[in-house]
């Protein structure tokens, strides 16, 4: 599903992503894990084409990211890391927003369902700007899935979550790749990757150090933080 | 007590210079003193027809003018500070988290403010209209003269800031009396003389200084700007509202038109911040006001210049700094994770740009008509639209979604005035040679679309 070579950028004389090579298969739950500053959100804004890599490529749904950078945002659907909506529409009204531009039709239901899903039909009327961080994230999830893309691209998919509000959309990510779907997320907890992830990637100051399935021997049966602190040092 | 103010402005600087560079900010001000020493140079030429004291008159309003420009900024606490820097993360919003009082923080934020001011405009305008001056043989002195044009500059904006203050208190109201301060002062000022507009006190005080009037100067600049400062508002929501879903019904009614979703967001933005309608006002109708209150002045000056012609070229000069509101409204990031790029934003924007132009159409329309020069309306339109739309593309092409910010890189506002000083100046050179001449300004539009074309294809290879 996703196809990186060589892919590298860097700000001034920050390497924030320094020669990753990495394959994502479809189908699969992959959880790219890494301290704070090691370069996932770098990795995330290439492959969904927001920003250009220095050197290397990237393959998305088999289209070139640098080529088409459209299309895949057409045919992914992504969470970014920080990012707020815009203020002055109410979250529901970001959603009909969102599925103009996806050119989607008939969300009602669908809306619906993710303001019950995610508990927060109380605030669909509410201006995203008096929104509370986790609502939005919240609505940044629910925006992510409405076209149902093949691919789904987040970047913390808990942050500011309640642990009610993990759970569910653990569930959902796990219950999305069982119906087909490919997820991608980064975290730096590694309680998450433990417990949904199929597949991780070990990133460390812009160095991919380790890329397999959850079930690899070298991981074996240790707990993740071993493992992972191993790596980084 | 002077941590925040300095961090404040160190904040300013960084955010300006991070942007651009230290030197493209830092050079700034040598445009604006480049600028104003061609302007006082021109009095080579026009110094026949123009007096000093006239001179000295219209220098003074146009830093009043200025300075009302931009006084609106204290128009809703917290809001404004938002829609500047789109961003949250800033010290003016420190009093969250740090125990400070909102107004300490606003006052500083306004100190802050009308210092990079000082420097990046009034200082350096002053500086170089007096050397200008000084190489055609004329002398002013330099140190009363930055003194009274600074002065002006802040009576404009501390009067402004009140009436912000006065209209982000009473809302909808302020607007009533807003307008019948505005009906009273266009009937006072109307067919006088220019003498009535020498009362100014900054203006008065350079011709003749005093103790009173300095004393005149200063209250009329402290006190509006400390009433306002009491009165500060500053909206916590209290309680969260909630809206109806009226995107829905507004993008379906504007569904033939490939961008009514931005529209209709456009349009939500505008009307649900308080600020929205408040910029409308602050930062258009009240200096569209100014201008036709002395635009008649001025022009018994300069004989000849037709006052409709001008003011149609100058009211489509400030349109487009609506589209800078609508570019300051959010960042190209909020949209970068959906299938739009920078040009599609671009269109949106200069297609609520276009609807938002219904409003100096209209002021350019009523006072075609109320000057009874209906028969000259096809031309003064047709001047006002071409001159807004070769304005609003100059605008684009240079700056993109970041014009506020990027308007203070020293090359690109050299770019700015360049293309659009000669241009207009060209509009009323020949318009006063010959009243149809202004239908060439028709030539301006393809060009508008050229330069429109050509800012997509830049801005969509540029990256967040
Ligand atoms: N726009 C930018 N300009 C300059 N440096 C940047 C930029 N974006 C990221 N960096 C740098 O690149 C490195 C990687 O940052 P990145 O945001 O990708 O980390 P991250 O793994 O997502 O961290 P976190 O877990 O804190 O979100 C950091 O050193 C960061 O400072
Ligand atoms: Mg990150």
């Amino acid at each position: 599903m996703i196809i990186v070579t060589d892919l590298s950028k860097h700000f001034g004389n920050t390497m924030a992503v320094d020669g990753v090579n990495l394959e994502v298969r479809k189908g699969g739950l992959f959880g790219l894990l890494g301290p704070n500053g090691s370069g996932k959100t770098t990795m995330i804004r290439m492959l969904t084409g927001q920003i250009r890599p220095t050197a290397g490529e990237i393959s998305v749904h088999g289209i070139d990211v640098l080529a088409n950078p459209l299309t895949v945002k057409e045919l992914t659907g992504i969470v970014p890391e920080q990012e707020t909506p815009p203020s002055f529409l109410t979250a529901e009204e970001y959603l009909y927003f969102v599925a103009k531009i996806r050119k989607l039709e008939n969300l009602e239901e669908q809306c619906e369902w993710w303001f019950s899903y995610l508990d927060f039909a109380g605030q669909k009327d509410v201006l995203c700007k008096d929104l509370s961080r986790g609502t939005r994230q919240k609505l940044m999830l629910a925006q992510a899935f409405l076209h149902d893309p093949e691919l789904v691209i987040i970047d913390e998919p808990l942050i500011n979550l309640d642990p009610l509000m993990q759970r569910k959309v653990k569930d959902f990510l796990q219950d999305y790749v069982k119906r087909g779907g490919t997820v991608f997320i980064s975290t730096h907890i590694l309680e998450i990757a433990r417990e949904i992830c199929t597949d991780i990637g070990i990133i460390y100051k812009g160095k991919l150090v380790f890329s397999g399935r959850m079930d690899d021997s070298a991981i074996g049966s240790r707990p993740l933080e071993e493992f992972f602190l191993e790596l980084v040092n | 007590m002077f941590e925040l103010f300095n961090s404040m402005m160190k904040e300013e600087w960084r955010m300006h210079s991070s942007f651009f560079g230290n030197r493209g900010f830092a050079l700034f001000p040598v445009v604006i003193v480049a600028i104003s020493m061609l302007l006082s140079l021109s009095m080579m030429i026009f110094g026949r027809i123009i007096s000093q004291a006239d001179v000295l008159l219209g220098l003074h309003y146009l830093l009043l003018f200025m300075g009302s420009m931009v006084g609106g900024f204290g128009l809703l606490g917290r809001e404004v500070m938002n829609r500047r820097f789109s961003q949250a993360s800033l010290l003016a919003y420190s009093s969250r988290t740090l125990p400070i009082s909102e107004r300490f923080i606003f006052s500083n934020f306004i100190v802050k403010d009308v210092i990079y001011y000082f420097f990046l405009y009034v200082l350096p305008f002053t500086a170089g209209f007096v050397a200008g001056a000084f190489i055609i043989d004329i002398h002013y002195s330099f140190l009363i003269l930055l003194m009274t044009l600074f002065l002006s500059f802040c009576t404009g904006l501390s009067l402004v800031f009140l009436l912000s203050t006065v209209y982000a208190n009473l809302g909808k109201k302020a607007l009533f009396l807003i307008f019948v301060v505005s009906i009273v002062l266009l009937v006072l000022f109307q067919g006088t003389g220019p003498e009535k507009l020498y009362v100014l006190p900054p203006l008065a005080m350079y011709i003749a200084p005093s103790v009173d009037l300095l004393i005149i100067c200063l209250g009329l600049v402290l006190v509006p700007s400390i009433i306002s400062i009491i009165f500060l508002k500053v909206d916590y929501p209290q309680f969260q509202k909630h809206y109806r879903n009226r995107f829905k019904g507004i993008a379906a009614r504007l569904g033939f038109y490939g961008y009514s979703h931005f529209v209709a967001k456009e349009y939500l933005d505008l009307s649900r911040s308080e600020g929205g309608v408040g910029k409308i006002v602050f930062s258009f109708l009240v200096p569209v006001a100014l201008i036709w209150l002395f635009l008649p002045q001025l022009l018994k000056l300069v004989p000849g210049l037709d006052i409709l012609v001008v003011f149609a070229v100058v009211v489509g000069m400030m349109a487009s700094s609506m589209y800078n509101w609508l570019v300051e409204f959010d960042m190209f990031s909020s949209y970068a994770f959906l299938p739009l790029t920078v040009p599609d934003i671009l269109r949106s924007k200069l297609n609520s740009y276009s609807l938002l132009n219904v409003i100096p159409l209209a002021i350019i329309i009523i006072t075609t008509v109320y000057t009874g020069r209906l028969f000259d309306i096809v031309h003064i339109v047709l001047l006002f639209v071409a001159v807004s739309m070769y304005m609003v593309s100059v605008t684009v092409y240079l700056t993109g979604l970041n014009t506020s910010i990027s308007l203070y890189n020293a090359g690109t506002f050299a770019g700015y005035v360049l293309a659009i000083g000669p241009v207009v100046l060209g509009m009323i050179f020949l318009a006063q040679l010959n009243f149809h001449f202004v239908i060439a300004s028709v030539i301006l539009i393809p060009v508008a679309l050229f330069v429109l074309k050509r800012s997509f294809v830049k801005w969509g290879k540029w990256e967040v």
